[in-house]
Order: C-alpha cells, then structure tokens, then sequence
C-alpha cells in the first residue's frame, strides 16, 4: 500500500520543483550547533509535570510507577511530542531513548535529552491468538539473538550514517505466500518512511529477515500507532510490531519473545535555546529536510493523488447516492422513506471518522479490501446523506403546482420530475453541494486512521522523519487551501454552464419561418 | 353530443365533503362559467375532471373513457384536457416558447421545428410573440397567465378546464387575459373555466353552472341565471358579487383595507377607470373629512358607517349609498344630515375642479382635471 504509483507530473509541478531546486543550490549548507544542555537532570526533578506521548504508547505507566504525579497528553507522534516540548505545552515527552537521541539531533539547540533513562523496555512482535506465526517468530528470534543478527541489525539502524540503513530485497522464494505487517512508520529508526515512501527501519528489516526464514514474502504498511491493535486484531495485518508488552495489549495479541531491550528517556528543553544559524538558513534547511531529502515531495505528490481520488470517486457517487435517495423519497413508499430517513439519520450523527473505522474494522475486518476502497466507500456514504438531503429540500421548494401542471399536460410523475422537477430543483441546490463537496475534500484528511497515505498521513509521516512542524504542515494547509480554491473555480464553471439564466436566448435547431 | 359525462360526483376527505352529488354534462363545444361562493368544490370539480383528484365514488365520462376505471391512462386522458390554473406556473428554467414546446415534442412526439413553429402561432394568438425568448420571470403575471394558456393550447386538447385563472392576478391584468379566454371560446374549443368574474361569466360562456356547497344548484344560460335565476341561493350570489358592501365599525378604521377591496370590486365590475377613482373619492372625501369628525365630535365610538355600492348596467354608474342610522340614533337630526350631504358634494366638486373663473360673457368655467 505504500508504494508509489509513478504519478504524471503536471508541468506546473516540475517547474515547482525546478525552481525550489534553484533555491537551494544558493544557500549554504546548514552545519549543526552544539548539544545544548536538557532544563532538567533528572527523573525526580520531573515529579508533577505534563508528560508528552505517543497516541497508544503505554510509556505512562513506567513513567507514572518512577515519577511522582505526571500529567499525560497524547499526541500522533514523536514529532508533535517534541514539537509539544518546544512550545511549553508539554514538560517532557518520552519514546525510546534510540528516538529521542534521533529527535534531539534534528532538533538542535531547542530541546535536550535527560541523561538518565526512565527504564528498560522489551518491545516485540504481536499477532492474532491462536496464530501459528507467534511460535515460528519465537524460533527465528532466538536464533538471531544467539548468532549476533540482532546485534548487527541495532548497530546498523542506529548508526549515524544514513547511507548503510537500506533493507534486503524480497528476491527469496515465499512457499507460504505474503504476510502483511502492520507497522506505526513514526518511530525512528525502528519503523519509519524513507524515501519514496517505503517504510524502513529495524522493526521493518527484522520483520523481512524472520519473514526470509519462515519462505514469506512481506508487505509492509503504515498505519497510525492508535489503529496497529484493531489492524491485527480485525485481520488487516497477520501481523504488527513492534511494541512494548503489557498484560492488557496481551490479552488482545500475542506478543513474540522481545526482539530488542532497550531504554525509553525523556526529552525535556534545553536550558537556554542555542542560535543554530540565521533564520533563512534554518527555514531553507526546513524546507529541504521536508521536501528535497529522500524526495519526501514524492511523498506528498502521491498523498495529494489519494486525496483527490477519494474525494473525485466520493463525490461522483455520493452523489448519485444521493439522488437515489431523492427518488427513493419520491416513491412515497413509507418503509423506503424510513430507510433514507434512518441512513440520513445515522450520518448525520456519527461522526465520519468513526464510520470510517466501523466499516474498515468491523464491516469489512474480514475482507482483504484497500483502504482507499473503504474511504470512498466511506465518503460516498456521508457524502450521499448530505447531498441526498440538499437535493429533496430543493425538491420539496419547488412549487407543487409545477407538478400538477405537469401531470395535467400529460406527463407521468416519473417525467414530471425528470424534465420539470429536478432541473429546477437543481438550479437551487447547485451552490450549496459544491460547498459540500470541498468540504468532502477537507474530511478526506481522516482517511490516515485506516493507514491510507493520503495528503495528510504524508505531512504526518514527514514530520515524524524531520520532527519539525512547520514546513510540512504548511505545506499541507496551502495545498488543501489551493486544492479547495481550484476545486471551487471549476466547480463553479461548471455550474454556470448549467445554469440556465446563463444560457443565451435562442433555441438551438429551428429556423424562423 | 356530449364530451363530458358527470354522475354522481362524490368527493369527501376526512374532515370534509368538497363535493357531495354533482350531475353534470358537457356538449362539445360549449363554454361553462362555474360561478359560486369560495370553498364551494368548484375547483374540486374541475380537478377531478382531468383526475388530478380521485372521486370518493360516482361516474366521470370523458370523450367516451371512464376518468374512474382503474386501467384508465390518465396521462394520454389528460393530454385531451388541457388546464390552466390559478397560479400559472411557467417552467422557470426554460424560455417561453419552451413552455410551448416541451409537451408537444416529448409527449406527442412533435418535431422540434414543428413546436417551435407551433409555439409561435400560439404566442402570437395570445400577443406575446415578442416574448417569446423571455424567461418567464421576466413576464407580468397577466403575460405569465396567457403563456400557460397557450401552453395548454400547444397539446391540441379537445377540452380546457380553467381553474380561476384570473384571481391571482392584479385587477388591471384580468382583462387581458379574459379577452384571450373570450377569443378561444369563439374558436369553439370546449372550455370549463372556474371564475369570480361574472361579467366573463354573463358575456363569453355559453352556459353557467351555479355551484354551492358541493352541489350543482342551477345549470342555464347566462340570461337565465343572471337575470331569472329560478333558486334563491343563485338570486342571493348574483345580487352580492354586483354589489360592494362595507362597514366601518371604528373611528380608526383599515383606509388601506377598504380602498383596495373597493378597487377589486371595480376591477372585477369592469367600472371604468374614471368611475372608480370618482367612487373612491367620494368615499374618501365622505369617510375621512365629514363622517368621521362628526362621529369624534358626538362621541360615537362605533359609527356603524355601512357603504354600500352598487353598479348599473353595463358599469356606467354607480350607486353609492351609506347607511347614518347610527348617527341619527344619536341625535344628529334629518336636516343636519342633509346639510351634510350637501357638504360632501361641495367638498368633492372642490376637489375635482381644479379651478374656476368667469369669461367675459359670464359664463362660469370649472376646469376639471
């Protein structure tokens, strides 16, 4: 699911990059500053403040059984953690300590490490109960852990130098088939989006060498830390990983034996913030860890494709949905009636980003089904509600006389609404569902939680790599922003070309005689 | 031979019974004035003519086809019947003579130059055909009105039924529209039209229905029912529509009220403009200037001031009498009441002579404008 179709790039696109690399060849390379010195030493010194953590992480409990009264907040990633940190939302944010030495290098000056650790974790492997892979991974995982792969595998991913960390190709022959492995994409260097998207890292490697030795091949995709428990547990991955064991996540998984002890730590903010280069060297190097390194702009290309996929598919044919609800309505059969009354109902009051998961997780858990799939189906249902339920308002705005004139000159109640009814109908509700469209575009942004890579989920992936805000949510709200105003330009051309007052006053095919 | 055939026409709703035994038949080329109160099933009727409304029980012939039946194809029915109704109802999103030209293509399979040629001799028999590449917003609701009856021509029908076509409109557009009405009678097409206008009603039908209460009180023609009606309930309905009644019960009286029910009385009369605006004057002149201080000055609460106008043949004059009994009753004598009277005219000779001299020869002029 994470591949990158070779997307057709619009000239104006190549242009872009074009200029932005032009940019770039102009601004000195940016160097890093000194390690600044963390405002707290150590654990105790933390007791009573707000915590920063991942959404799903169980960190808080260890933290909680070392440090005396900590608030906790959760955030989607390390990135927003720190992030959190930074702007003094937050006191502390903890991840494992590989992650936050990671964070603390990419975010120089601003925040520091906590020398002492908060303790050790065994992170692992989970799988559905009663899977048979829980045992084979067990075996494979002793065995590595015995001949020193495990060992290499740490030294390699936490290496400084990025040009070793590239991962085996699958060229094995797979007996068994493929397995899917859920994995969270957001945690440096365990589990993360390199380039072209691909997820990498050691949880991802280890994953493809076990998969090597059972004859699997392996499909890996990225899905937010909160939805890997309901993915494997609903039969969307055969497996996820990895993540620290504890007694309620083992009682929904079986976790594999631990695959790494290591360390989680806290970052905390640096005593005085240390000046790292002017201000347009911070931003063009911002600008280039967001888009340039690892081509991330790819990523983002590719998300927007799926942004506007879902929201062209979801509209089509929610609005078709929406106009069979119009004539459902207009059978006047009272069960029918009832039926679009409790679907617009039910719409109307949950909101999408639970249907979404409802449907991707519950309805079709045991489908093997894309998750652009579900999202259209998603938004193609919200979609129809709304829109169904603008069109019947203008429907039932139209004078009823219109229908009676209509019948009286012959016409069937069919073609009553057809030729006379809903073109009129339509030239009211026109404006109003392309608003609702755009909005559509917008709530496209939850399609993340149900590990589809759209426009959002790429600015999320971004972040969690250069654990900065700015550029990739900028970047992000200026392409929604441009996308939208686009969108509303030629939706609003269109319906001018169908609006008839517009229309010139002649009619087509006749002579006058 | 007759084309429409009503027995036993029965409507009812919950609540109530439009239509209780209506008898009725039609001869092809005749022109029927259904007249009668308000809320009275007249509308009822005509509506279950073409079955836009289901009768609760009772025969409807049409051109030899039972409306009722329940095989009966009520869409190629009605393309026989055209009609029109109160509130006209143009097809906003497309130009008038694509009003005209829509149900002949998709329903009788015309050809668009066809309909569209059509559709113009149609506009042009009503005198809109420059108007025809108007958008029907653009149009008065008199035009608004002609176009949906040339609509209803454009399917060719064999029957028209109207349903008030002409209440809806304001007083200076009815007679625009009943002279196109006047003229397609004289074309001999088949016509029920539902009207409040009893001069269309005296001077274009051929034959009047009385409806009342959900009956068919009096069928006849127009002389008949207008000069000799044989039922009382006919004799009281003439006599009110040619008459306009009006009490004022309060020294603060609706002024706005009375003159636009005065106006709509003119209208629907066919009383000359000049007549009404002299009606209204002398209305005016009587109520606000004289009858009205008086009452202030008596301290009469109530007045009790009843108008009552009548119109003479052919609108050329009007009667207009007020009941003073009120006053009289408290002590404002006979010839006081003269005196007012005599008052009322100088006031209103005041108002219509613009001014007044005498020439050399000592002839008086009053220049009246």
């Amino acid at each position: 699911m994470v591949h990158i179709s070779k997307m057709k790039k619009t000239k104006g696109l190549a242009l872009l990059y074009a200029a932005m690399m032009l940019a770039l060849t102009f601004i000195p390379a940016f160097t890093f500053a000194a390690e600044a010195t963390p405002a707290y030493q150590t654990l105790d010194e933390l007791s009573g403040k707000r915590f920063a953590y991942v959404n799903g992480s169980v960190y808080n409990q260890s933290v909680q059984e070392k440090i005396e009264g900590t608030t906790e907040e959760f955030y989607p990633s390390l990135s927003e953690c720190v992030a959190a940190v930074e702007a003094g939302k937050a006191d502390a944010a903890v991840q494992l300590s590989y992650c936050c030495q990671l964070a603390v290098n990419r975010r120089p000056g601003t925040v520091a490490l906590l020398p002492e650790p908060v303790t050790e974790v065994s992170e692992g492997f989970f799988f559905p109960h009663g899977s048979k892979l829980t045992a084979q991974f067990n075996d494979v995982i002793s065995r590595f852990s015995e001949d020193g792969t495990l060992a290499k595998l740490e030294k390699k991913w936490v290496a400084a130098d990025e040009s070793g960390k590239t991962l085996p190709e699958q060229d094995w022959d797979a007996p068994n088939g493929t397995l899917k492995f859920a994995t969270s994409g957001v945690i440096e260097p365990f589990s993360y989006v390199g380039e072209g998207g691909q997820p990498k890292g050691y949880d991802v490697e280890l994953g493809l060498l076990i998969a090597r030795e059972l004859g699997y091949h392996l499909e890996v995709f990225t899905i937010p830390m909160d939805s890997i428990f309901a993915s494997v547990d609903s039969g969307k991955a055969d497996f996820g990983g990895t993540l620290t064991k504890t007694p309620e996540r083992a009682s929904v998984c079986e976790f594999s034996e631990p695959v790494m002890p290591t360390t989680i730590s806290v970052i905390v903010k640096s005593k005085e913030a240390v000046s790292s280069g002017g201000f347009l060297e911070r931003l063009a190097d911002s600008f280039k860890k967001t888009f340039i390194v690892e081509d991330r702009w790819m990523l983002i290309l590719s998300g927007l494709g799926v942004t506007v996929l879902i929201s062209v598919f979801s509209g089509a044919f929610g609005l078709l949905l929406g106009y069979g609800t119009v004539l459902a309505r207009r059978s006047g059969v009272r069960s029918v009636g009832k039926i679009v009354d409790g679907y617009q109902a039910l719409m109307g009051r949950i909101p999408i980003v639970v249907v979404l998961m409802l449907l991707y997780y519950v309805v079709f858990g045991a489908l093997d089904i894309a998750g652009e799939i579900v999202a259209i189906i998603a938004f193609t249902l919200a979609f129809g509600a709304t829109a169904g339920a603008t069109m019947w308002t203008a429907v039932k705005g139209i004078d009823p006389i219109q229908e009676e004139t209509g019948l009286a000159l012959g016409y069937t109640r069919r073609q009553v609404f057809s030729k006379i009814i809903f073109p009129q109908a339509r030239q009211q509700f026109t404006p109003q569902l392309m608003g609702q469209f755009i909005s559509l575009v917008k709530d496209t942004a939850i399609v993340g939680y149900i590990a589809v890579q759209d426009l959002t989920r790429a600015g999320d992936l971004i972040r969690a790599r250069t654990m900065e805000a700015f550029f990739p949510l900028i970047a992000t709200a200026i392409i929604y922003f441009l996308i939208c105003l686009l969108l509303g330009r030629v939706l609003r051309r269109i319906a001018e070309r169908y609006d008839v007052t517009n229309r010139p006053r002649k009619v087509e095919g006749v002579v006058e005689k | 031979m007759s084309i429409i055939e009503v027995k036993h026409l029965r409507k009812e709703y919950p609540n109530v019974v439009p239509l209780s035994d209506v008898n009725a038949t039609v001869d092809e080329g005749e022109v029927i004035s259904i007249i009668g109160p308000s809320g009275t099933g007249k509308s009822t009727f005509i509506r279950c003519l073409n079955g836009l409304e289901k009768p609760t029980s009772g025969q409807i012939i049409v051109d030899g086809v039972d409306m009722c039946a329940p095989d009966v194809d009520l869409p190629k029915m009605r393309q026989k019947m055209g009609m029109v109704f109160q509130n006209y109802a143009l097809f906003n999103h497309k130009l008038v003579v694509e009003n005209l030209m829509m149900a002949p293509m998709d329903l009788l399979g015309m050809s668009k130059q066809d309909a569209y040629d059509q559709a113009l001799d149609l506009l042009k028999l009503v005198g809109l055909k420059d108007k025809a590449l108007s958008w029907p917003h653009e149009l008065s609701g008199g035009q608004r009105q002609r176009v949906a009856i040339a609509r209803g021509l454009a399917m060719k029908p064999k029957i028209l039924l109207f349903d008030e076509p002409t209440s809806a409109l304001d007083p200076q557009m009815v007679s625009e529209v009943l002279s196109v009405i006047t003229r397609l009678a004289e074309r001999g097409l088949t016509m029920l039209v539902v009207t409040h206008e009893m001069r269309f009603a005296r001077d274009a039908s051929t034959r009047v229905f009385y409806m009342d209460r959900g009956e068919l009180w009096e069928s006849g023609t127009p002389k008949q029912i207008f000069e000799n009606p044989q039922r009382r309930e006919t004799r009281d309905f003439v006599f009110r529509v040619r008459n306009w009644n009006w009490v004022i019960n309060s020294i603060n009286y609706d002024y706005a009220a009375m003159f636009s029910s005065l106006q709509e009385f003119c209208a629907r009369q066919f009383i000359g403009r000049h007549i009404t605006l002299k009606c209204q004057l002398a209305l005016e002149e009587n109520t606000s200037s004289i009858l009205i201080p008086l009452a202030q000055e008596h301290g009469i609460a109530d007045p009790h001031i009843a108008y009552e106008l009548s119109v003479g043949e052919g609108g050329k004059e009007a009667d207009l009498s007020v009941d003073l009994s009120k006053f009289t009753a408290s002590g404002i004598s006979r010839d006081m009441a003269v005196a007012i009277t005599d008052d009322i005219s100088k006031r209103i000779l005041e108002n219509i002579v613009q001014r007044q001299y005498m020439d050399s020869s000592g002839k008086i002029h009053f220049i009246i404008g």
